[in-house]
């Protein structure tokens, strides 16, 4: 047992030492190494210092001359050419021929417009000759009318049936007072009669009694006896025929007051009669609607047709003039030139085929000036305002005075348009013209390439190189200054010294650094 | 007899040793799978790390936050455009699919009233005593570039080279090298600012084709007929996902604007066919593109982000053009692409959001970090199967440890560490264990 245990502790000891010797030599070799193996790990920077230099600015840009006045030449038909006499840029005056064309042999335009003219002029013929429809609304007067009868009728229905009851008490009424009145009557016409009767008897022996008179004695008494029953005779009569008269009146009001009985017989009950009348009220709203919108609808019809006819009288006037036009563009020859000017673009030849409406080439009339564009940073646009001159070194132009600053559309948060009036004798449309402005050189003391400088949501800055020394060695830490440009070219910039103070600064890294990194320095320039 | 005894007793010998190895691999086994474990965590944690270190396009937004205290948030937009075989400039299709120059001017504008109002609206409710901020400090930073495929060929001593070399072309505008920040191996890359609009930056690969040297400030190459003064070299990303994006092939960046001119054939009419003319004619006899048909193919954007996402969704609102339902747009959130929840997003993904990717090519930085999203999964699956594994192996290791010292308590040997030989009964040599005799 003892020696088991013995042997256990030696084992372990071994095992410990050899962890011991193991862990010192790592240790060793760590040290050893630690600059080599931190460098490795540290992203290489360059390094320099900032420098007196000079930075050349210059606002410069490149833009084209237009003229200001310039106007196309077009053919104005489908020809051949059959001469040129226009050269690029030797002038011409208004009126001189630039080009000579073959005359139109045909045009199928001006045929396609005659025949389009003839179509219509018949059409026109065939439908004055057609017998001319105006409307009719007799059918639909009629229909309202019957309608209106109805309707009329129906208030009448309604009336009666809700009146029923009384028109026939009073027809009942009517014919028991008729009916009494008659009886009443013909008693008297009986009583009349018997009157008549007994005066007739009277007057008779009246008659007798005056032809009994012996000739030239007084019968005035009997001649008044007589008269006097003849005028009751006939008073009785008249009052008779009276009567009678008011008899068949009565009769008749009987008559009329049983037909009404009749009739009453086939009133309607007071709800049918209702719906009766609102059948013939809507029967009627509808027929007059009806006519209504039939006129409305002729009337826009009609107005239609009007508008059609004047639109094609216009059309005709159209053709006419287009086909007046074309007949007399056919006879034309020559293309002559607009305006005076500097020809431009004239590019076609004798042979050449041209296409009506084509853009031959452009005259450009040099006394009506010239203009270019110049596209400017927004920065570089702030020194700029209207009549300023820019600076121009082309013998052709001698000065370029600006006359708008505008956004870019193309970007206008960070370039402007600025268009300028050019001047000068020997100016051509289409050269190109470099302007610019606020030239300098200014001499800076801290100048530094623009690798160096970076830009985070704090700002620009530069990170400076910071030495330390330490047990290992030197070390370089990196440190964050925020500073501001006076001036940049582009590849260079000039800095505001106070921050850097004559440090270093890091130009290029291996790869993105951050404020407090340890970096290994791989290369320091002294100079930009 | 004793040649039986003998085999036997090497028989009975070697099994036990057998025996004892095993017992020895299973007591140790726990302690070695958490030391792999281990080694698995280190080692996907070491490939994360160096994943995720050199995606520099990547971390705009932590680049322009600095030390603002602000938080910031990168995001892109990228488009669609008609795509042309000779290498030239793709075009603009139409609004619902492509953007362009003026695409940019109204996303700035409507940006720049979102920001606004925000800003006002954050002083007055958190800090209404903040200063003024100085009016040339910016609060939002954009970019935006398109890509073609031109040959380049390189003046030297006024004289044309022969050799020209087929290159990858870059048209940049806006604040390009806060996204993608080369290394600059010298000069300066392209300013803002357009001083020169015909400056040029070569990248080492183009640089050495052309020059045979990084230090080529002031050359003059040619890219069509048009002539530009290189103003720098810069050194593309050398990863191996990198290069399997395509860094490695030669590069060069220029003006966004002057694509319209390497991407347009001089006019074969009128009076501007000479060349001296058409360097200093923009727009003159160029054809029909111009700037504003040319496609943006990417507009990338570091905006102010006080609630996590909102500029994400500041950027689509300032694309009028954007439907949701059509997805007619490709948007990238930069900013924390490569933590676990994005990557675990982008892993459970639909069907749906990987029929939209496939429809959009993609610039060479958001094809690296594409692999790379594919590559940080993968190594995160490791970890934290690595870490369950070291949870795993460390409990088995403690109920060893444990069991071992019941053991050796039990066996009253105070040393804890009990050998298997020790615990097995010693057979002396030549001694015949007690075996049944049949």
């Amino acid at each position: 047992m003892d020696n088991t245990e013995t042997k256990g502790r030696n084992g372990k000891r071994k095992w410990v030492i050899t962890a011991a010797v193991v862990f010192v030599v790592i240790i060793f070799l760590l040290t050893f190494f630690s600059n080599t193996i931190m460098n490795y790990s540290l992203p290489k920077v360059s390094s320099q210092y900032p420098s007196w230099a000079i930075i050349s600015t210059s606002n410069k840009s490149t833009g084209t001359i237009e003229a200001s006045v310039i106007e196309e030449v077009k053919a104005f038909d489908s020809r051949k050419v059959t001469g040129v006499y226009v050269y690029e840029y030797n002038m011409v005056t208004a009126g001189d021929v630039l080009m000579t064309l073959e005359p139109a042999v045909e045009s199928d335009e001006l045929k396609m417009l005659q025949d389009q003219l003839e179509e219509i002029e018949l059409r026109r013929y065939y439908e004055g000759k057609l017998p001319v429809n105006k409307p009719d609304y007799t059918y639909m007067e009629e229909a309202i009318a019957e309608a209106l009868t109805v309707y009329n009728q129906s208030k009448v229905d309604l009336s009666n049936s809700k009146n029923k009851s009384s028109i026939i008490t009073t027809a009942q009424n009517t014919i028991s007072e008729s009916n009494a009145l008659i009886i009443t009557l013909t008693a008297e016409i009986d009583s009349l009669a018997d009157i008549k009767t007994s005066l007739e008897i009277e007057l008779v022996a009246a008659e007798e009694a005056l032809a009994a008179v012996p000739e030239g004695d007084d019968d005035s008494a009997e001649q008044a006896e007589v008269d006097r029953l003849t005028a009751e005779i006939a008073t009785v009569d008249t009052q008779q025929s009276a009567k009678a008269t008011q008899v068949v009146t009565e009769q008749d009001k009987i008559t009329a007051a049983e037909a009404i009985l009749d009739e009453t017989e086939a009133f309607l009950p007071v709800a049918d009669a209702e719906k009766a009348l609102k059948r013939a009220e809507k029967s009627l709203s509808d027929a007059r609607k009806a006519l209504s919108d039939q006129k409305k609808i002729d009337a826009v019809e009609a107005e239609k047709a009007k508008r059609a006819r004047q639109e094609e009288d216009e059309l005709i006037e159209e053709l006419k003039t287009k086909i007046k036009g074309l007949e007399s563009v056919m006879n034309i020859t020559e293309i002559k030139a607009p305006i005076s000017g500097l020809p431009v673009g004239f590019t076609y030849s004798p042979g050449d085929e041209i296409a009506k409406d084509q853009v031959l080439g452009r005259i450009i009339d040099p006394t009506g000036g010239y203009w270019a564009d110049f596209i400017f940073t927004a920065q570089q646009a702030r020194g700029i305002y209207p009549g300023m001159n820019l600076q121009v070194n082309q013998y052709d132009a001698q000065r370029v005075t600006v006359t708008k600053i505008r956004p870019n559309p193309s970007d206008p948060r960070n370039s402007r348009i600025v268009s300028t009036y050019v001047e000068g004798e020997n100016l051509w449309a289409g050269n190109p013209i470099e302007v610019s402005f606020d030239d300098y050189n200014q001499q800076f003391e801290c100048v530094v390439p623009n690798s160096a400088i970076h830009e985070d949501g704090s700002g620009t800055f530069v990170y400076l190189l910071t030495r330390k020394s330490g047990p290992l060695g030197e070390r370089y830490v990196v440190n964050k200054v925020t500073v501001s440009i006076l001036a940049t070219d582009g590849k260079k910039s000039a800095l505001d010294p106070t921050p850097i103070q004559g440090r270093e600064i890091i130009i290029r890294s291996e790869k993105p650094i951050k404020d407090g990194d340890q970096v290994r320095l791989e290369y320091i320039q002294q100079e930009a | 007899m004793k040649v039986k005894a003998n085999a036997l007793r090497i028989t009975t010998e070697a099994g036990l040793k057998t025996s004892g190895f095993f017992r020895k691999v299973f007591r140790t086994l726990p302690f070695v799978f958490a030391a792999a474990a281990l080694l698995g965590i280190i080692l996907s944690s070491i490939q994360i790390s160096l994943l995720t270190e050199p995606q520099y396009d990547q971390f705009a937004a932590e680049r322009w936050e600095g030390d603002t205290g602000k938080s910031y948030r990168q995001v892109s937009v990228i488009s669609r455009g008609q795509h042309r075989t000779d290498g030239a400039p793709p075009l603009f299709l139409d609004a619902g699919s492509s953007l362009n120059k003026n695409s940019v001017i109204e996303i700035r504008g409507a940006l720049d009233t979102l920001i606004s109002a925000s800003a006002i609206q954050g002083d007055r409710t958190i800090q209404p005593t903040i200063p003024a901020e100085p009016s040339d400090i910016r609060t939002w930073v954009d970019a935006y570039y398109s890509e073609a495929r031109m040959s380049i060929r390189a003046i030297v001593n006024e004289t044309e080279m022969s050799e020209t070399v087929n290159s990858e072309v870059t048209g940049v505008a806006g604040n390009y090298y806060l996204f993608h920040p080369r290394r600059i191996l010298s000069g300066s890359f392209l300013s803002e600012e357009r001083f020169d609009p015909q400056s040029i930056v070569l990248n080492e690969q183009l640089a050495w084709l052309l020059f045979k040297s990084n230090d080529i400030e002031g050359r003059t190459v040619l890219i069509g007929s048009r002539k530009y003064n290189v103003v720098g070299v810069v050194a593309e990303p050398d990863a191996k996902i990198d290069i399997a994006a395509g860094f490695d092939s030669p590069r060069a960046y220029i003006y966004f604007d002057e694509l319209a001119f390497i991407g347009a054939s001089p006019s074969d009419n009128g009076s501007f066919t000479d060349r001296e003319n058409f360097d200093f004619m923009p727009g003159k006899g160029e054809g029909e593109i111009t700037a504003d048909s040319l496609l943006v193919f990417c507009y990338e954007a570091v905006l102010p982000d006080p609630i996590d996402g909102i500029a994400l969704n500041d950027l689509k609102d300032a694309l009028t053009t954007y439907s949701p339902n059509d997805e007619n747009f490709y948007f990238v959130d930069h900013t924390g692409r490569f933590g676990v929840i994005s990557l675990a997003k982008h892993f459970f993904s639909n069907d749906e959001d990987l029929i939209l990717r496939s429809k959009y090519a993609y610039p060479p930085s958001e094809i690296s970090a594409q692999i790379t999203e594919k590559h940080l999964t993968s190594w995160w699956i490791v970890l934290l199967i690595a870490t369950l594994f070291a949870i795993i192996s460390a409990l088995a290791s403690v109920l060893t440890i444990l069991r071992l010292r019941s053991d050796s308590s039990k066996s009253g040997n105070p040393d804890l560490t009990v050998t298997e030989e020790e615990s097995q009964p010693t057979i002396a040599k030549g001694s015949v264990p007690n075996i049944r005799r049949v």
